[in-house]
């Protein structure tokens, strides 16, 4: 497989990476995990 | 349950600089991507008429619009003024009219990176980045507002400076090794006067959003000075680099060609056949991309939870994040809707949308600004800053936007009609559904209560 060819297989990646850490993040804020940090 | 934060404000950190970065910033791509369309309408003159003539709307627009801004003691620009001048209807149609002007601007950035990528190889796939952008921007924004308006600046300063970098790669002062040759390759005025008609809509194109500086106002340290500072200095910017963009593309790139294209100036650079020169353009046009689409993702949250703090739209938009303090759900919300329009690749249309809501903002922001100093005239309330020659703006802002909406029926008449049908459903929708929810004690602020009387109330 060429670089470029790779390269897409990286964004998507990335792409699915950023979606991960947002349903991290709102499990987090829904179970209250940040209320001491105010 | 998720508790609505009672104390949902915003922190006061930013300064002209920080306006100045996020006017231009948004708009900046428009030199960038767009713009050429206006070639395509009305031809190479057409296209540069229609840049001027839309510049003069804007300048009325900004001074209107800054001293309206200087006064309404919150975020949310044209929507917060649509609160306190027309009430709930028109507040809820301008913050919807705001958001998709915003959201359209950002999926027409994704497009173009993605597109631009595919330059690089035929391998390159444009879905991926397309979204990988909107993803990675939406994150940042969700991380934090004012860590992306100072990265605003580096990206706007270094895309603007691309353009000055192949103005004078062409050597356009100098008359025998000049690169430029707009005696050949423009096509002057193929459609005549109706030609530049069409051509206004996407004059529209180097200016949109910078009227977003005003929604910013509830976060400027002194708002009497940073905001009418920014915006014009601006608005100033955005002129000289679209005449500068015009000069430079029309006098490299034939006029068929440029007005079909997807990225002018990067285009304009290959004709140079400088290496360095493409590579600078690429990156230029793609930090354009993304420093747009990083302030529209900021101004659309905005927008909306500006209206879900109203309660015009379900309050649950209106919670901050506990730890980071931005409006998350509605950041969250409003990514899908931007990525539905950057996988349809249609960039003339997602514009079209983007301009026709920028429009129909700016024809009800001149006729507050008529309504406001009959019910306030000058000295009757504090003003941080006074428009100029009034009612002229106003006047020239009506008549312009005007006659840019009856040139979008030369090729997008579907558009207007859709765009048309699609805000009347949605007024029909929050006067028969959601006005049963409005809390009036929450829709203006107790601060209005200081407010001298209006003349005539």
């Amino acid at each position: 497989m060429s670089f470029w060819g790779v390269m897409n297989y990286v964004a998507w990646g990335l792409c699915a990476f950023i979606v991960v850490l947002f349903i991290v993040d709102i499990i987090r804020v829904r179970k209250g995990n940040y209320k001491n940090e105010n | 349950m998720v508790e609505k934060n009672n104390e949902s404000h915003l922190p006061k950190v930013l300064g002209p600089v920080h306006v100045w970065a996020l006017g231009v910033g948004i708009v900046l791509v428009g030199q960038f991507m767009g713009w050429n369309f206006t070639i395509a309408k009305g031809g190479s003159l057409g296209s540069i008429i229609a840049c001027w003539t839309i510049g003069i709307l804007y300048v009325c627009l900004i001074m209107i619009n800054t001293e309206m801004g200087s006064v309404i003691p919150e975020a949310g620009g044209q929507y917060a003024m649509a609160k306190y001048l027309l009430g709930p209807v028109a507040a809820f149609n301008v913050g919807l009219m705001l958001v998709f002007e915003y959201v359209m601007l950002e999926a027409a950035d994704a497009l173009v990176v993605g597109e631009i990528l595919k330059t690089l190889s035929p391998e390159v796939q444009a879905l991926p980045y397309i979204i990988l952008s909107l993803l990675l921007l939406t994150y940042l924004n969700y991380r934090g507002v004012h860590a992306t308006l100072n990265l605003n600046i580096i990206l706007t300063g270094i895309a603007f400076l691309t353009i000055i970098i192949l103005l004078f790669t062409t050597k356009f002062y100098s008359p025998t090794e000049s690169m430029l040759n707009l005696n050949v390759l423009t096509n002057g005025l193929p459609y005549g006067a109706m030609g530049i008609l069409g051509a206004l809509q996407f004059g529209c194109w180097f200016y949109l959003g910078i009227e977003g500086t005003v929604l910013v106002a509830e976060e400027c340290k002194s708002t009497g000075r940073a905001l009418p500072l920014g915006a014009i200095t601006g608005l100033i910017t955005l002129i000289i680099g679209a005449t500068i963009t015009w000069f430079i593309t029309s006098g490299l790139v034939g006029a068929s060609i440029l007005a079909k294209s997807t990225y002018p100036l990067f285009d304009a650079a290959i004709a140079t056949n400088k290496p360095i020169i493409i590579n600078i353009l690429f990156m230029g046009t793609m930090l354009a991309c993304l420093a747009s689409a990083n302030g529209c993702i900021a101004d659309a949250s905005r927008a909306w939870y500006s209206m879900a703090r109203d309660t015009l739209i379900p309050e649950s938009f209106a919670v901050l994040h506990p730890k980071y303090k931005t409006p998350y759900i509605a950041i969250l919300f409003l990514l899908p809707i931007s990525l539905a329009f950057g996988f349809t690749g249609l960039l003339d249309q997602v514009i079209t949308f983007s301009i026709f809501s920028a429009l129909l903002v700016y024809i009800l922001t001149a006729y507050m600004m008529i309504k406001f100093r009959k019910m306030y005239p000058i000295g009757s309330i504090k003003r941080g800053y006074q428009a100029q020659w009034h009612p002229i703006p106003s006047i020239i802002v009506l008549i312009l936007s005007g006659a840019t909406l009856f040139g979008m029926y030369f090729g997008y008449w579907i558009n207007l009609v859709a765009g048309f049908t699609f805000y009347l459903l949605a007024s029909l929708w929050f006067i028969y559904y959601r006005s049963k929810f409005l809390d009036y004690d929450t829709f203006v602020l107790k601060e209005i209560s200081n407010w001298p009387r209006p003349e005539g109330y």
